[in-house]
C-alpha cells in the first residue's frame, strides 16, 4: 500500500525537522546555553560552566549533534529548570489528559459533522437549513469566545458543570464530570468544520452523473447518498481529519486555559510565558512527529478508500 | 392517441409519450427543449429518435424516467403499462426504474461510480429491487459480465478508471440488462467509441435485448447506426419531431426538408451541408422551425405546421410540413 519512495519521504522530513531543532537554539543569538534553559533562570559563574559541561556545550557540533540524536532515540528531551523536571515525564503526563478531551471530542465531531454535512447537503428543509446557520455561527466564532459564554452560563449561572480543573480527585465519574463541558465543546468545533466542508463536497457530488446513473438503477434518496456519493464525498475530508489529529495535543489550547486544564495545551502556553525553552522543544519535537504521522495517516486512508491513488 | 395509426409491427404499445413538453428555467431564459411530442414504443421493437447535438432529443429520455434537474418542467404524458409516468412520485418512480424501464447515458466512464469495482456496480439493481444478497447478487453480475466478454477473472473486480471506454459501456449495458427490463432506453451509446467498436457494442445490445424481449429506445445523431438497428425511426429538429416512419422509408424516401438535409450530410450521400445554424431553443423561429434553413419553403410555412398523416406501405408515416 504505501511505496518505499513514500516511507522514505517520511522519513527524511522526520529527520529534517528534528535536527531543525538542533540547530535553532545553537544559531540563535546570545549563549546557547540560556537558548537551551530559557532566559529567565539566573546561575552563578560556576555552575555555568558545570552546566555547559554537563549538557555537552563545550564539545565539538558534530559531537553535539550526535549526543542529541542519541538522547533524542531514548526519549530524553531534556531538563526544566523551571518546572524541576525531565521534559518528557512532563509531556508524558499532561499529554495523558489532552487526549482524553481531544481524542474523543475529535473522533465524535469527525462522525457527526459528516454524517449530518452530508444529509444536509444531499437535500435541503426548514429544519436542515437551521441546523447549517446554527453551525455556521459556531464554524465562524473563536472557540474560545463560544467557550467562555458555555462557560458561563453552564458552569457559573446554572452550575451544571465545575468551573476548573479535573484531574486531582481521582474518580472516574468525577473525571467525566469534568471532562463533559470542554469535550462538548472541542466536539462542537470538529463538527463544525466537518460538517461545512461535508455539505459542500456532497453538493458538489451530486450533480455527477454517476449518482444520475445510480437514480436511473433504482435507488432511492438517501440510498444514492450513502451507497455511492458519501464515499465519494468523503475523500476531501480526510485532509482536515489529518490535521485535525496531527494538531490535537495544541489544537486544545484555548479550550485548556478557559477551563484552567492542565493539558498539552496549558504546558506549552505557560513554556511560552516564562520562556521554557527545553519544555517548548520537546512539545514542539512531540507535535512535529504528531503532524507528520497523520500525513501518513491520510496518506494510507486516501489508498484505502480511492483505488485510484492506490494503483498510481 | 386517435391521430397515431395502429401500428405496422404485430405488437401493441408499450410506452405512449403524448403531447410532452419540457423546458429549462436559466438564467439566459426559458429554453423550450421538446415541444408536443408524441411517440409510441411497441413492444420488442427499436425506436430511434435522430437528429443533430442539441435538438432535444437526449431530453425525452431523461424526462421518461423523471431524472431531468430540478430546473427542468415536464408537461403531457408518458403512458406505460396504464401508468402515466411524469406523474408518479420519486418512491414508485425509483420501483420502475432499473427494473422495468433502464437507460443507459452516453459517458460510460463518468457515469459509473469511480470508487466501486465494477461488479458491484452491475449487481446493485438486484440488491435493490431483488434483495438479493451481495455474494449471490455479485456472482450473477460476473456472469453477466462475461456474457460482455469481460469475463476474465479480472475484469469485475476492476475499477471503471483501469477499464476502456467500451468496456465501461458494456459494464453500463451489463448493469442496465440484469433484470430484464421492459423498455431499455440507449442514450448516445455510440458517442466516444470509435466506428467499429459502437457497431460491436450495438450489436451485443441488440442481440441481449432481442434475447430478453425488451423494446429499445435509441436515441442517437449516428444516422446509419439508427439504420442498422431500428425498426421506426423519428427524425427530431430543434425540440420538435419532424418526421416519423419505419426506417426503410425515411432513408428510401424522405419526406421533411430537414432528414433530405440530413440524409445528404452522409459522406455516401455527397456530404452536403446544412445551410445556415441550429437555431435557438430559447427564442425559436415562428412558424415552421426549420423555415430559416429550407431550401422549399413556402410562404404558409411561417404558421406552425401540424404532424400529418401520410399515406405509405408500412402505414404509420408522419411528417410535420406544409408541403405534404
Amino acid at each position: 500500500m504505501l511505496s518505499g519512495k513514500k516511507a522514505t519521504r517520511y522519513a527524511i522530513a522526520l529527520f529534517l525537522i528534528i535536527s531543525l531543532n538542533f540547530f535553532i537554539p545553537r544559531s540563535m543569538p546570545g549563549d546557547p546555553l540560556t537558548n537551551l534553559l530559557g532566559e529567565d533562570i539566573s546561575l552563578t559563574a560556576s555552575s555555568v560552566q558545570e552546566l555547559r559541561e554537563r549538557m555537552g556545550l563545550d564539545r565539538p557540533l558534530s559531537q553535539q549533534f550526535l549526543d542529541y540524536w542519541h538522547d533524542i532515540l531514548r526519549f530524553d528531551l531534556g531538563y526544566s529548570f523551571h518546572l524541576h523536571r525531565n521534559v518528557s515525564d512532563l509531556i508524558y503526563d499532561r499529554m495523558k489528559w489532552t487526549l482524553l478531551l481531544s481524542l474523543p471530542a475529535m473522533v465524535m465531531g469527525a462522525i457527526l459533522g459528516t454524517l449530518l454535512g452530508a444529509r444536509a447537503g444531499w437535500k435541503s428543509s426548514a429544519l436542515r437549513r437551521t441546523q447549517t446557520g446554527f453551525i455556521m455561527a459556531i464554524y465562524c466564532a473563536p472557540p474560545y469566545f463560544i467557550s467562555l459564554i458555555a462557560l458561563y452560563l453552564l458552569s457559573y449561572k446554572q452550575g451544571l458543570f465545575p468551573l476548573k480543573g479535573f484531574y486531582s480527585t481521582g474518580s472516574a465519574l468525577d473525571i467525566a464530570h469534568h471532562l463533559f463541558l470542554p469535550s462538548a465543546m472541542m466536539t462542537l468545533f470538529s463538527l463544525s468544520r466537518n460538517y461545512m466542508i461535508m455539505k459542500g463536497s456532497v453538493l458538489q457530488e451530486k450533480g455527477s452523473l454517476y449518482a444520475t446513473f445510480a437514480r436511473a438503477k433504482g435507488l432511492y434518496d438517501e440510498q444514492i447518498l450513502f451507497r455511492h456519493v458519501f464515499k465519494n464525498a468523503l475523500l476531501p475530508i480526510i485532509t482536515l481529519l489529518a490535521l485535525d489529529f496531527g494538531f490535537i495535543l495544541s489544537g486544545a489550547l484555548f479550550i485548556e486555559i478557559v477551563f484552567s486544564m492542565n493539558g498539552m495545551g496549558s504546558l506549552i502556553y505557560d513554556a511560552l510565558l516564562s520562556r521554557d525553552y527545553p519544555v517548548l522543544q520537546g512539545s514542539f519535537l512531540i507535535i512535529t512527529i504528531m503532524v507528520v504521522s497523520a500525513n501518513l495517516l491520510a496518506d494510507l486512508l486516501y489508498s484505502y478508500l480511492d483505488p485510484r491513488v492506490r494503483w498510481q | 392517441m386517435n391521430r397515431h395509426l395502429p401500428s405496422s409491427s404485430y405488437f401493441r404499445p408499450l410506452l405512449c409519450i403524448d403531447e410532452m413538453y419540457v423546458s429549462f428555467d436559466t438564467s439566459l431564459g426559458r429554453v423550450k427543449a421538446a415541444q408536443n411530442i408524441c411517440l409510441e414504443l411497441h413492444e420488442r421493437e427499436t425506436l430511434a429518435i435522430v437528429g443533430e447535438t442539441g435538438c432535444g432529443k437526449s431530453v425525452i429520455a431523461s424526462a421518461i424516467l423523471q431524472l431531468l434537474p430540478s430546473n427542468a418542467s415536464v408537461k403531457g404524458k408518458a403512458i406505460f403499462l396504464g401508468r402515466d409516468l411524469l406523474s408518479l412520485g420519486e418512491r414508485e418512480m425509483a420501483d420502475i426504474r432499473g427494473q422495468e424501464i433502464a437507460i443507459i447515458f452516453q459517458n460510460p466512464s463518468l457515469s459509473l461510480n469511480p470508487i466501486m469495482k465494477v461488479a458491484e456496480q452491475v449487481a446493485e439493481p438486484l440488491q435493490i429491487h431483488r434483495r438479493l444478497p451481495r455474494h449471490r447478487a455479485i456472482s450473477k453480475a460476473e456472469d453477466m459480465l462475461s456474457r460482455f466478454k469481460l469475463g476474465d477473472k479480472a475484469s469485475p473486480v476492476m475499477y471503471p478508471f483501469q477499464l476502456s471506454g467500451g468496456m465501461n459501456q458494456r459494464v453500463m449495458i451489463a448493469t442496465s440488462m440484469i433484470l430484464s427490463p421492459k423498455i431499455l432506453i440507449a442514450d448516445e451509446p455510440s458517442k466516444g467509441l470509435d466506428q467499429s467498436l459502437a457497431r460491436q457494442v450495438m450489436k451485443e445490445l441488440a442481440g441481449i435485448k432481442d434475447e430478453i424481449g425488451a423494446s429499445l429506445l435509441l436515441i442517437t445523431h449516428d444516422l446509419l447506426l439508427a439504420k442498422e438497428v431500428s425498426d421506426r425511426i423519428a427524425v427530431m429538429y430543434c425540440g420538435e419531431i419532424v418526421e416519423a416512419g419505419s426506417s426503410a422509408e425515411i432513408f428510401d424516401e424522405p419526406l421533411h426538408p430537414y432528414t433530405k438535409a440530413l440524409l445528404n450530410c452522409l459522406p455516401e450521400m455527397g456530404f452536403k451541408p446544412i445551410p445556415g445554424s441550429s437555431p435557438s431553443m430559447i427564442d425559436p423561429p415562428e412558424g415552421c422551425r426549420f423555415y430559416p434553413r429550407c431550401r422549399e419553403r413556402l410562404d404558409r410555412c411561417l404558421l406552425s405546421p401540424k404532424m400529418i398523416k401520410v399515406e405509405s406501405d408500412d402505414g404509420d408515416r408522419e411528417v410535420r410540413c406544409w408541403l405534404y
